[in-house]
């Protein structure tokens, strides 16, 4: 039996003001519980898709439906307690003047008692480390704790899915490491993931499914295994898997792999196997 | 709104300086100019302007559609205050009573010169376009250069034009974001709850300005910005025949009409 579904889109066209089609036909179900990554060239419709998602736009052809409810339906404000949306720079998304407050702006926007703002605040920041620097300015801080807040904010509207812009622009190896693994635990915790990102190694590690989107159509769509496993499908709309399956792919037959090879761990079990060095 | 629009006509082509005398004749001459007559004369000129520059009209309707709640503030408030002898609607509070008297009442002339001023107005706002979306940003900087104003100064002018653009696209980001949070002042917020909402729209509009500004000043710098007094420019501009029949039908005829609406 099929799992329940989180989003579902069907036959989305979007063609913004202006007559630039950014989304032809797409078609996309994403089950509760998934954790998809959506990669494609800048300009292919990855933020338009989401958008889409969040409510922000409306289908000019088509539906989205999101947990049960048609995005044409029901209002932006409803919508933010579903699907929330981590935007791609931290600094427009930033407009109180302490941390607690930048989280508390969304459960303070949804009428919530008192007691209720303050344990979402106080919970929301506990989960991104954030709960000792509450009274500081949230632009004074560094990069990759703007977008801590942002996370922050994001989960105390308690969404069931949770959409990522790009969290990773900018950040250094550490800060996309922290940012995403905030998704992956939100993830084993139950929430859907919906990743946009550049970051291949990155999609390699934690998504495992992969949307890729060309000129504002679906290219490929499934287990981030398979997906990698076609670069020359990949390379049509210039995306090169990580290296670590790149190299997997051109060593296949003598690694005597099933699948392609996404995580260095894996890699390194593979190898040890295939030349029988006992650790 | 005032982007540059792409397009090979004589308002295209003309020298910007020219282009940016006549927007000054014309932007002064509406205001000495008093008979409507005349006026709706200049209104009909910009739209025919308007149509051989190949600029959307439809902007032009946006424009009035954004201006509606000023133009109808103008003529509310002319019709109350600007007197006349055709009374359309009596005076709530009568003459006889001091200071307060004859409040309320509406005239016919009020209407009307409300009417004029929001023109005047409309006038105003469609004529920046034929210069704006008609030059290329770096040829209105190099014009205004030309035209005796400090670099630093018309770069910082045209810089100014041409981040508007930008931050309507960072306004839009920031306005998304507060959405997402369940925030809808902005949809269907009262004036006062409008009011008390801007500071979390500007807040962040002006720290990522500062942040652009400063990482601009050290781009540029970097580039030798200010190294000399004077500087050359890669395509330059000069004024040809056609440029200087422009300016001097262009310049009689706008002096013209401000002389007919004084001696008619």
């Amino acid at each position: 039996m099929s799992k329940e579904l989180a989003v579902d889109v069907k036959n989305l066209t979007y063609t913004y003001p202006g007559d630039f089609t950014a989304l032809r036909d797409i078609n996309l179900k994403v089950e509760k519980g998934e954790f998809l990554g959506i990669i494609g060239q800048n300009g292919a419709g990855k933020s338009t898709l989401v958008k889409g998602i969040t409510g922000l736009i409306k289908p000019t052809k088509g539906e989205i439906m999101v947990l049960g409810d048609n995005t044409k339906e029901v209002g932006i404000a409803e919508m933010s307690v579903k699907v929330g949306m981590v935007l791609q720079n931290p600094d427009n998304q930033l407009f109180a003047q302490t941390v607690e407050d930048e989280v508390a702006f969304g459960p303070e926007n949804l009428e919530l008692p008192e007691e209720e703002i303050e344990s979402r605040v106080q919970k929301a920041l506990e989960y991104v480390g954030l709960e000792d620097i509450r009274d500081v300015f949230p632009p004074s801080l560094s990069k990759g704790d703007r977008a801590k807040v942002i996370i922050a904010s994001v989960l105390a509207m308690e969404p069931e899915i949770i959409i990522f812009d790009e969290p990773t622009t900018g950040q250094d190896f550490r800060g996309c490491h922290q940012i995403v693994n905030v998704a992956r635990e939100l993830n084993e915790a139950g929430h859907t993931i919906i990743m946009i990102t550049h970051h291949m190694a990155l999609v390699a590690e934690y998504c495992s499914r992969v949307l890729v989107l060309c000129q504002g159509e679906v290219l490929m769509d499934g287990p981030t295994g398979e997906v990698f496993g076609k670069p020359e499908e990949l390379a049509k709309t210039h995306i090169v898997p990580p290296q670590i399956t790149v190299m997997g792919n051109n060593l296949w037959s003598e690694l005597g792999l099933d699948g392609a090879l996404l995580k260095v761990e894996k890699a390194k079990e593979v190898i040890r196997n295939k030349v029988k060095v006992e650790t | 709104m005032i982007k540059y629009f792409y397009a090979d006509t004589l308002i295209h082509n003309l020298d910007p300086r020219v282009k940016i005398i006549i927007l000054a004749l014309i932007s002064i001459s509406i205001f000495l100019i008093t008979n409507p007559v005349i006026l709706g004369i200049i209104f009909v000129a910009l739209i025919i302007f308007w149509q051989v520059a190949h600029l959307p009209l439809k902007n032009m309707a946006t424009y009035f559609k954004f201006l509606m709640g000023l133009f109808i503030f103008l003529i509310i408030v002319q019709a109350l205050l600007y007197g006349g002898d055709t009374i359309l609607i009596a005076p709530v509070v009568p003459e006889f009573v001091p200071l307060i008297g004859g409040i309320g009442r509406i005239t016919l002339e009020g209407i009307l010169f409300g009417v004029f001023v929001s023109a005047r107005v409309l006038i105003l706002v469609s004529l920046l376009p034929l210069v704006g979306m008609t030059t290329p940003v770096d040829k209105l900087a190099l014009a205004i250069s030309k035209m005796g104003v400090n670099y630093r100064m018309s770069y910082v002018i045209t810089t100014a034009i041409n981040l508007i653009p930008l931050f309507q696209v960072e306004l839009a980001q920031i306005m998304d974001a507060q959405k997402l949070r369940a925030f809808q002042v902005f949809e269907e917020g009262r004036l006062m709850e409008k009011m008390k909402a801007y500071p979390a729209l500007v807040v962040p509009m002006v720290i990522g300005a500062m942040r652009r500004a400063q990482l601009m000043g050290v781009a540029m710098d970097s580039r030798a910005f200010g190294a000399q007094q004077y500087r050359t420019y890669i395509e330059d501009i000069e004024m040809v025949t056609r440029d200087w029949v422009v300016l001097i039908i262009g310049s009689i005829a706008t002096i013209g009409l401000v002389v007919v609406n004084y001696v008619w």
